[in-house]
């Protein structure tokens, strides 16, 4: 009959040398009184010197040539692919840069909307904005798309966005800036959204 | 020694052969003696233990630099015996046992009819008898013992071979010991 005071898994616990100092005396008090697990115990001890008593195993030759021999070869697509593996943030990045530029690209092509920054005492017919004459506009005027006729006066700024200035009296106070790169539109374009996004939580 | 290592592995990483060439001077005997244990034929050790090698070199680049080297080859050699004995299995089935409680093999009958110098080895074998026991345990136990008692890895490196919290490791060790002591002496586990 075997114990069945769960000792079996105490006698593990005493071989892998997990026990307290107490549990081992408790555990060979056992054994003195259990001729199961002190049988039990006598194998599982004999199993495990036979275990660490294995001989090494020596190898009959060296087999480093062979295995040099049987590595792939690197290709160079593969070596692209490696770097790329290597480093996922750069590669992240990488991505991220191109998506962010290629949709600020068509958002650029397809936005030719005539707009004008400040309607007010502002005409606007066709692709056409004009500041009609006896006008004054106080403060910095931006127009895109547009053919821009000034016959009026600006009291500020004028900045053209891939627009023409078809008229001028020399009615501006300010300078007159002309943007029609790609990048100056962007950081126009965003400086717009910013001051929009904020307008709107001003007003709400 | 696992830092050296690491710095060559780096060096592999760049496509470096001869460094990996450092990395078989290191872990080859281990690793063969490994895979003999896993096994049980020299010839077969000696294959997948090449075969081991040539899969860590092609998956060079998922070993990253923090980790350390021994229990990631242990990982890849294991994996690779244990696939071997799966297609091997017709010609492996030789090796064990015709009845249970009996340690006379298929091959046993066979040698007595001739000599050749192949069953030299297979003799020089059989001599191992731990190895004749091991080879009748399921893979899994096998695989526990002969990391603890003949690669002598520590519990907390086994987890980091197969990859199983340290409790599972122990737990198969204790199945493992209990399923030898079984072999050895020709008992049934009693009263479980």
């Amino acid at each position: 009959m075997a114990c069945t005071h769960g000792y079996q898994e105490k006698i593990h616990q005493y071989i892998d040398q997990e026990m307290s100092y107490n549990e081992e005396l408790t555990f060979k008090n056992h054994l003195m009184n259990c001729e199961n697990c002190l049988l039990h115990f006598r194998e599982l001890n004999n199993v495990e010197k036979q275990l660490k008593n294995a001989p090494a195993i020596s190898q009959p030759s060296t087999f480093k040539q062979d295995i040099i021999n049987r590595l792939p070869k690197e290709s160079k697509p593969k070596k692209f692919a490696k770097t790329i593996k290597e480093h996922p943030l750069i590669t992240a990045c990488a991505v991220f840069l191109v998506m962010l530029m290629t949709s600020a690209f068509i958002e650029f092509q397809s936005d030719q909307n005539v707009y004008v920054s400040n309607y007010e005492g502002i005409q606007v017919e066709g692709n056409r904005v004009i500041v009609p004459k006896g006008k004054v506009i106080h403060g910095d005027l931006t127009i895109e798309n547009a053919i821009v006729e000034i016959q009026g006066h600006v009291n500020g700024n004028l900045t053209l966005v891939n627009s023409e200035l078809a008229q001028t009296n020399s009615n501006i106070s300010g300078e007159i800036v002309q943007v029609n790169r790609f990048f100056k539109w962007a950081s126009m374009r965003l400086s717009r959204e910013v001051t929009e996004f904020f307008q709107q939580f001003i007003y709400q | 020694m696992e830092n050296e290592i690491n710095q060559i592995i780096k060096q592999v990483k760049k496509g470096n052969k001869d460094a990996f060439g450092v990395i078989i001077d290191a872990y080859e005997r281990r690793i063969y003696q490994h895979c003999y244990r896993l096994l049980g034929s020299f010839h077969d050790a000696e294959e997948v233990t090449q075969e081991a090698f040539v899969k860590a070199y092609t998956k060079i680049h998922t070993f990253k630099n923090k980790q350390k080297f021994s229990p990631w080859i242990y990982r890849i050699a294991t994996n690779t015996a244990v696939d071997w004995m799966r297609k091997k299995k017709p010609l492996y089935i030789l090796d064990q046992p015709i009845a249970v409680g009996e340690n006379i093999t298929y091959l046993d009958h066979v040698k007595n009819t001739s000599e050749t110098p192949e069953e030299t080895i297979e003799q020089k074998e059989n001599q191992d008898e731990m190895q004749q026991f091991l080879l009748q345990l399921p893979s899994k136990y096998r695989v526990v013992l002969v990391l603890r008692y003949m690669d002598e890895l520590s519990i907390k490196e086994m987890s980091e071979v197969l990859d199983l919290p340290i409790g599972t490791i122990k737990t198969q060790l204790h199945r493992g010991r209990e399923a030898l002591r079984e072999l050895m002496h020709g008992r049934a586990k009693g009263g479980q």
